[in-house]
């Protein structure tokens, strides 16, 4: 198209206008020009325009690479090991569910610290497991299950006659848990409405319980500052058994103590599908049908319904056998 | 010449308030630098990044690195749930339903209250803890009959019954019951009140309504996560 159709085509549709397709070409070359001004114009949000080479990268570059591999190794290992894990991350002062490799709560602490660290730089190339330690939950205090309930002790309480089904003490806010390895961690749950002399003070109580353990055999020690209803809900979502990943501010690193390499945890198994069922189940029948009575021994294990841990191997007598008609759900 | 008058001494009380003064002041004095010594000596500082440009041995181990992180995040990607799955958050006592990666439903649950009840005379123990990791629904039941088992007894602080109609409870699990195996099950319950705090026996308590949209939506073989 010459520009002489062009601007006839202008001319057409607005007429009394004298821009034409030729003119409006010499203004987008010339943007083009100034575009290519070097300086000129502003950066991509990288930093780098494209064609540009990017910077070389620095010793702060590969140490911030060390970390995220690091991280990234102890997260896969954890997530084939298809058990949900707490990152408790001191960088961006979060913690952190993860399962399958899926972030599933981000919560955010008002503060992390940390003692024991060591400052990187000291010793050569930092190891992966001083970049992101991997530790397994032992105990958590004040933890219910240290205590069992006997139905002696249910009955000596029952001067209320619902006291069955009386609420379970609400989770604390300030807690230790201990680990496997040499490694405590506080949890300090701060009151959302709290005076001035109260937070100014909040740090009195926890300088006094550091000295409750062993001081001398603990090497890590860290004190998370929660939210008081978020410190709770930690608590109940924590199990004996389950394990956190430190990750220590950038510049430090975790001492040894004792971290989990990712290669020693060992994989799960995903869960299998069922199999398909035969047919639907009649409606209204127990999920779970224990043969009679008469039929097993009466200290035979009760049936699973309201799911109950199994009781232990050594404690428990042998679980009931499936009935002769199986439940829809074998 | 006129000579003023000595002063006569600070009497005893007026010596008692000021050494209180002095006292209290130094206590504040004090209990302000432990304060600062607390909430600065103690801090640590995060280094100034090191800007320094990478030797060659250096940035071959960069780029090793660059090529171990792509590659530990494709294999991350891969095991992350897709299409549709269930995700239980014990410590919220919330459920989520999610639908290739987004959220469509989230009710308010119960979960295990995490206590435990022995019984000495059998010598057996249960602890209340709904269990965390990966499940999936092995099984759908309309209309599910609980058949109680022992420790509800106990717990109630009645004799253990030797027959099977007495332990059945028709109306405790609600309209339905999602099966996540071990006698872990999603169900309804008679106490909505009660919805939102950690109090069940391990099992997953929903409202009627969440319930029946959770059982409608999910088929056998859904995910569940559990933390």
């Amino acid at each position: 198209m010459g520009p002489v159709e062009a601007r006839e085509w202008n001319a057409r549709s607005w007429p009394g206008t004298r821009v034409t397709l030729q003119a409006a070409a010499r203004a987008l070359a010339l943007v083009v020009l100034v575009a290519a001004i070097p300086g000129s114009g502003r950066d991509t949000e990288a930093g780098t325009p494209a064609g540009r080479p990017s910077p070389p990268p620095t010793r702060a570059d590969l140490a911030a690479l060390r970390r995220r591999v690091a991280l990234l190794e102890s997260g896969l290992a954890l997530a084939r090991s298809r058990k949900p894990y707490l990152v408790v991350d001191a960088e961006s002062r979060r913690l952190r569910y993860e399962l399958l490799g899926t972030s599933l709560r981000d919560v955010p602490a008002r503060e992390i610290d940390i003692d024991g660290l060591r400052r990187s730089g000291e010793g050569g190339v930092p190891g992966p497991l001083s970049l992101a330690g991997i530790v397994t939950l032992k105990e958590k205090e004040k933890d219910p299950r240290l205590s069992p309930l006997t139905p002696e002790q249910i009955e000596g309480g029952a001067a209320d006659e619902n006291v069955a089904d009386a609420l379970p003490p609400e989770a604390p806010a300030d807690y230790t848990l201990t680990f496997k390895q040499p490694v405590v961690v506080r949890i300090e749950g701060i009151p959302e409405k709290k005076s001035v002399v109260s937070r100014a003070f909040s740090w009195w109580p926890g300088s006094w319980s550091r000295g409750e353990d062993n001081r001398e055999a603990i090497v890590l020690r860290l004190t998370i500052h929660l939210d008081e209803t978020t410190a709770r809900e930690v608590y109940r979502s924590l199990l004996p058994g389950e394990r956190l990943v430190v990750v220590p501010p950038p510049g430090f690193l975790l001492p040894d103590a004792g971290q989990e390499a990712p290669r020693s945890i060992r994989p799960g198994r995903p869960t299998k599908p069922p199999a398909p069922q035969p047919g639907l189940p009649p409606a209204g029948v127990p999920f779970r049908i224990p043969p009679p009575v008469a039929e097993t021994p009466f200290e035979g294990a009760a049936p699973a319904a309201d799911g109950a841990a199994a009781p232990p191997a050594d404690a428990a007598p042998a679980p009931t056998p499936p009935p002769a008609d199986p439940p829809p759900s074998s | 010449m006129s000579r003023m008058p000595a002063a006569p001494p600070p009497s005893r009380a007026v010596r008692l308030r000021r050494a209180g003064f002095v006292s209290g002041t130094l206590l504040l004095v004090l209990v302000l630098a432990a304060l600062v010594y607390r909430m600065h000596l103690l801090r640590l500082e995060t280094p100034p990044p090191d800007t320094t440009p990478l030797t060659s041995a250096e940035q071959r181990e960069y780029r090793a690195l660059q090529q171990r992180e792509e590659s530990l995040s494709s294999q991350i990607s891969a095991l992350r749930p897709a299409a549709t799955y269930i995700v239980i958050d014990t410590g919220r006592n919330l459920l989520s339903l999610y639908k290739n990666g987004e959220k469509v439903h989230e009710a308010v649950c119960s979960t295990g209250s995490g206590r435990a009840l022995s019984d000495p005379v059998r010598r057996r123990l249960w602890v209340f803890d709904t269990p965390r990791g990966e499940f999936s629904i092995r099984a759908k039941y309309p209309n599910p009959v609980w058949v109680k088992p022992d420790w509800a007894f106990l717990e109630e602080g009645e004799p253990i019954p030797r027959d099977l109609a007495a332990r059945l409870a028709p109306t405790e699990l609600g309209a339905y019951a999602m099966d996540l195996g071990d006698g872990y099950l999603i169900h309804g319950t008679l106490y909505e009140r009660a919805l939102g705090l950690s109090i069940t026996h391990g099992c997953v308590r929903l409202g009627d309504r969440d319930l029946e949209t959770v059982y409608k939506t999910v088929r056998i073989g859904t995910p569940v996560y559990i933390f």
